[in-house]
């Protein structure tokens, strides 16, 4: 009972550590790239209405412009999700060696 | 004498192949366990070569073809219709992959559109140059640009998939 309060404590430790580097570099990409976005479209909604204002680009061009880019800012939420989802597989499979490992060290020790 | 210290050895023995024939079983439980845990619990595709390299010769192709729509659509019509062909076979091959919703809805947007307006990225930008015959400097840039982006962001999430 005692080696596996040992196991669980040493697996414990090393679960922690694991998520918080793995959960701080997600989440620190995703709010930067998101910000990234939020500002680029407001520089490119600035651009487009000045190229209409000058007509070098007609209605149905900045039509078009806009809508690729609320199309783009979709894009860019499905692969944020599709990160993070990879992440959490990656995470439960890191997850589960680890766990495999310390058992089968601890076991095999004894 | 004799017969007891054999038997104490073999018994011994016995012992120590009983215990070892445990520890195997821990971790062929265990190999067996965390297989079945991570395989039940996949939520998105694997990597896939073939999606990866072929999308970016898409990208490419578009790229180049788009730079070239200044000039009379009627010229480019064959390769349109080769991009297009392309596009619409990526398109396909995603459906057809398991656990591959998150690109196939980036390729909704990209060949269908979504929201209410409905309009689709890659085949809008060719639609508009059939209905205008040419386009203007301007607008290309723009669109290039636009285009190049959401196929980055396909290929972004393709090339962080799980390797098989």
């Amino acid at each position: 009972m005692a080696l596996f309060d040992d196991i669980f404590s040493e697996i414990k430790g090393k679960v922690v550590d694991l998520a918080k580097s793995e959960v701080k570099d997600f989440a620190d990409s995703a709010a930067k790239d998101t910000k990234d976005y939020l500002q680029s479209s407001k520089e490119k909604l600035k651009k487009w209405t000045l190229l209409l204002v000058d007509k070098k680009i007609d209605g149905e061009e900045l039509g078009f412009l806009v809508n690729s880019q609320l199309g783009l800012g979709e894009m860019k939420v499905l692969t944020n999700v599709g990160i993070a989802q990879i992440k959490a597989e990656k995470f439960k499979n890191s997850v589960i060696h680890l766990v495999v490992d310390t058992i089968l060290t601890r076991v095999l020790k004894v | 004498m004799f017969m007891t210290k054999d038997i104490t050895k073999t018994t011994s023995n016995v012992s120590n192949l009983l215990g070892n024939f445990c520890k195997l079983n821990y971790c062929l439980f265990f190999f067996i366990a965390s297989t079945f845990v991570y395989t039940s619990c996949k939520t998105i595709a694997y990597y896939d070569d073939g999606s990866f390299v072929k999308t970016a010769e898409l990208k490419a192709k578009t790229l180049v073809l788009i730079g070239h729509s200044n000039e009379e659509y009627k010229e480019y019509r064959k390769q349109i219709d080769d991009i297009m062909i392309l596009a619409e076979t990526l398109y396909a091959m995603q459906k057809a992959r398991q656990l591959n919703f998150l690109t196939v809805k980036q390729w909704d947007i990209m060949m269908k559109g979504t929201g209410v307006d409905k309009k689709s990225i890659l085949p809008e930008f060719f639609n508009m140059w059939k209905r205008k015959g040419k386009l203007n400097d301007f607008f290309i840039d723009e669109a290039k640009e636009q285009i190049g982006a959401a196929f980055d962001e396909i290929l972004k999430l393709e090339d962080q998939k799980i390797r098989q």
